[in-house]
């Protein structure tokens, strides 16, 4: 940069000077103006003096001559020696002024040369030759003087000096004047010359700024030029967006290219960012950020230290179109622009992180992945290999059906409805049995299946192209339960692990179910199985232990069993207690019976809930009996969870355990006591 | 690229892109249906005409299009062709074989290697496909005519 400044303060310098110089020349020619002026009167003043000495002398010799014959003749000559006076004295005043006016200044000297010495020469001449007829008329001014008659000798004297040199001074006198003229006439053509020249040099000095002028101009539109292409060069190739922000809220109009790609929109000039902000993230982030906005613009904070605070730092886009392939990522970084300590705008940055978010995620699911497959293997070693064979069968069984399904459905809006219910229920069933073995990680594939199904669930129209997803992460779980077969058939290699009797490996499942599931939601629960021994566990009660009975185990811990602190506050232990009992009937039944001491079913709650959803009228519920308002329990659907989470919130628990007791032809009776207690008890074939 | 699972939106670029073929070619879009996976014994579908792409790189296997003669000569007829020759039905799926790779490409960036489409007529041998590799199966309906497009990729890291 100091190259620049070098040149354009000689620049400005050369301007200056130029400058200076036409004004020194214009106040030049102002002065020499001054003083030509002068010389031209004091030249006329001259030139008429000099007149006058041809005039007077002429008036004085006729007015002596008159004198002479008066005098002769006796007669008085008041009147001639009134002429003789005033002509003699306007003579004598006109000569001393000529002689007065001899030019002393240096300046007319330079400029006239020789010709001051010849208009010297001719007045002297002139004085010389008037000098007798001065000295002649002395005496007859003296007489004049004193009011006597001047003496005839002297006026003859003075007539014949006067009649003998009057020609002589007369054309002495014209010779003065027309040098006098000749002079003037020099001298004005020599201003006119000079003047010319100044201002002929004052207009060439002024094309010289002016030249100057315009040639400054256009480098510096040139650099103005040059360095604008420079910037929008940068703005164009610039990948990350780059604006700035300003304290009026709106986006500069020198941003990147890439911009608008980033944003995938247009912008227009002045466009305020809280309203680009708003069209790209959730309401709730774009309200975070523009506070964060309105914090940087104070001048007493230090924008280094709010970028931790930057809720932009890392911002998922909101989805434009239903069709959207993948959530963007983007990074705004604000730097503060400020002048003289003020901030007077925002530097800010946008960078597409879409990658480097997907990357990151990829890496955790891969360790999600190697600590999936640790769990697995020991949850394996930990199961009845029989367990773990027979959940495999019936989960890959059900994964086999549902991809089945996705293959034979008929491409109309309601038979995908139908087969997303079904899948619904068999996922939700897998995935309960994983809990319910304690394969985590099959649990949560089986639980995204179930996320990509809820999403689907809530569209007006799926398409062919909505399902993909589903086809995905439903191949991830097959793959998960594919993996579980391997380790299993590994760990069965290894000889030697106690069988368990069948029931009760059943139950110490569902107990450990019970414990995680009261562990995650922070509960405390007491768990008791009792269980009269079998000869055999037949299959249906098998999968009413493997299915059914999680579910309301689930059920008891969610939304039975209340807080330790609302269960002292009614006069409970602090800790729920859920009993589950198995027992074989008289009528060649097996019950099952689940039951906890936790607030009970309280049919007005249930009537309010199914109102407050959306699933009944006041009017509707108002005619229900109690019986059936607890039976909407078992709808599809319904779910009196506040949140969506791993144990509770989709609806599908007691629908899917209804769904089972159909296909296995078995019972239920719910009884219950409102604050009290809640029991289950399926009945099924022995 | 990094080891990384087949996600839906690297199965839906291609699936778009033939469904985009069909609307801009006859003014009629494919209706994509419901997506499946191909079970481990059953071999990459085939059909009449089949378009194919290799890929080898950041993931390997193949993604093939296949469809039956009848809705590819109704193809031509809605393009204005009048010739229903093998060559000009192997015409239309080498197109969308090439579209799938330009699709391929723009997604998945220079570091795959991809094929030259490959069109290839007749139900003769498949290309073989490794029993543990998924392959999604996407049908697509155009005009009462059913098509298929496999997507059989696995990342190799």
């Amino acid at each position: 940069m100091q190259p620049k400044l070098g040149a354009r303060a000689r620049n400005y310098r050369d301007l200056v000077l130029a400058i200076a110089l036409f004004l020194v020349l214009d106040l030049g020619v102002l002065v020499f103006n001054f003083y030509a002026s002068g010389r031209i009167a004091a030249d006329t003043s001259k030139i008429n003096a000099s007149g006058e000495l041809r005039m007077y002398s002429q008036q004085l010799t006729k007015a002596v001559l008159t004198l002479a014959q008066e005098t002769r003749d006796g007669m008085p000559f008041q009147t001639s020696q009134a002429q003789i006076t005033e002509s003699y004295q306007n003579f004598s005043k006109a000569l001393t002024a000529l002689s007065e006016r001899q030019d002393a200044n240096p300046l007319t000297r330079l400029l006239s040369g020789a010709s001051i010495e010849q208009e010297a020469e001719l007045l002297q001449a002139v004085a010389t030759y008037w000098q007798p007829i001065d000295s002649a008329l002395a005496p007859v001014l003296h007489a004049m003087s004193r009011q006597i008659p001047p003496d005839p000798i002297d006026v003859e004297i003075t007539v014949n000096k006067l009649v003998a040199r009057n020609i002589r001074l007369m054309q002495l006198a014209n010779d003065l004047t027309q040098h006098l003229e000749q002079q003037a006439m020099a001298s004005t053509r020599q201003l006119r010359t000079i003047q010319v020249a100044a201002i002929m040099l004052a207009l060439v000095n002024f094309a010289f700024i002016i030249l100057k002028f315009v040639r400054a101009l256009r480098q510096s539109d040139r650099a103005a030029e040059a360095a604008r292409e420079e910037t929008e060069e940068i703005l164009d190739t610039l990948r990350e967006g780059l604006f700035l922000l300003n304290r009026d809220g709106t986006i500069g109009s020198q941003r990147s290219a890439s911009l608008e790609r980033l944003f995938d929109r247009e912008l227009r000039d002045g466009e305020r960012f809280a309203g680009v902000l708003g069209g790209l993230v959730s309401a709730e982030s774009a309200s975070v950020a523009m506070e964060y906005v309105d914090l940087l613009f104070h001048d007493r904070i230090k924008g280094g230290l709010l970028g931790q605070l930057n809720p932009l730092d890392e911002v998922a886009l909101s989805q434009t179109a239903e069709g959207a392939r993948e959530t963007r990522h983007l990074s705004f970084d604000f730097a503060q622009v400020r002048r003289e300590g003020k901030v007077i705008a925002l530097l800010v940055s946008v960078h597409d992180i879409s990658e480097k978010v997907r990357l990151r995620r990829e890496l955790a699911g891969a360790e999600e992945q190697a600590r999936g497959e640790v769990e697995l293997l020991l949850a394996a070693l930990d199961q009845e290999p029989a367990l773990i064979t027979a959940f495999l069968d019936a989960a890959q069984a059900k994964c086999l059906e549902m991809n089945e399904d996705l293959r034979q459905v008929e491409a109309s809006p309601r038979a995908y409805a139908g087969m997303i219910d079904r899948q619904y229920r068999a996922v939700h069933t897998i995935k309960g049995e994983a809990g319910l073995l304690g394969f985590g990680h099959i649990e949560r594939e089986a639980h995204q299946v179930e996320e990509e199904l809820s999403a689907l669930r809530g569209r007006r129209a799926v398409n062919g192209n909505d399902l993909i997803p589903l086809a995905v992460a439903l191949n991830a779980l097959r793959q998960q339960l594919d993996r579980l077969r391997e380790i299993s058939a590994k760990v069965r290699g290894y000889a030697g692990k106690p069988v368990l009797d069948p029931l009760d490996a059943l139950l110490r499942q569902v107990e450990r179910f019970t414990r995680e599931t009261a562990r995650d939601l922070s509960k405390e629960v007491e768990f008791e199985a009792v269980a009269t021994p079998l000869s055999r566990v037949p299959p249906a009660l098998s999968q009413l232990l493997r299915e059914a009975v999680p579910q309301l185990v689930r059920n008891a811990v969610v939304h039975g069993i209340e807080s330790a602190d609302e269960r002292l506050r009614a006069g409970k232990s602090a800790a729920g207690r859920i009993r589950v009992v198995v027992e074989p009937r008289e009528d060649d039944l097996v019950a099952v019976s689940v039951w906890d001491d936790g607030r009970g079913i309280c049919a007005d709650t249930l009537r309010h809930e199914l109102v407050a959803l959306g699933r009944k009228s006041k009017e509707e519920v108002a005619q229900m009996n109690d019986r059936e308002v607890v039976a909407q329990l078992f709808e599809p659907g319904f779910s009196t969870a506040t949140a969506v989470n791993r144990h509770a919130g989709r609806g599908v628990g007691l629908d899917l355990i209804r769904a089972l007791l159909t296909r296995l032809g078995a019972s239920l009776r719910v009884s219950s006591q409102p604050k009290h207690y809640t029991k289950f008890t399926l009945l099924v074939k022995a | 690229m990094s080891r990384r699972n087949l996600r839906a939106a690297d199965i839906r670029v291609f699936s778009e892109a033939v469904r985009d073929f069909f609307a801009a070619t006859t003014s009629e879009s494919a209706e994509v249906r419901s997506a499946y996976v191909l079970e481990g014994d059953e071999a990459i579908l085939w059909n009449d005409y089949n378009g194919l792409i290799e890929v080898d790189g950041g993931f390997s296997g193949c993604i093939a299009f296949s469809a039956p003669r009848g809705l590819l000569s109704h193809v031509l007829l809605r393009m204005g062709d009048q010739e229903f020759s093998d060559a000009n039905h192997c015409d239309i799926v080498g197109e969308i074989a090439n579209i799938l790779s330009g699709s391929a490409r723009r997604h998945f960036g220079e570091g795959l290697r991809i094929s030259t489409p490959t069109a290839l007529p007749g139900r003769g041998p498949c290309v073989p496909r490794p029993a543990d590799r998924t392959a999604y199966a996407i049908p697509l309906r155009w005009n009462g005519y059913e098509a298929d497009l496999v997507i059989n990729l696995e990342s190799c890291g």
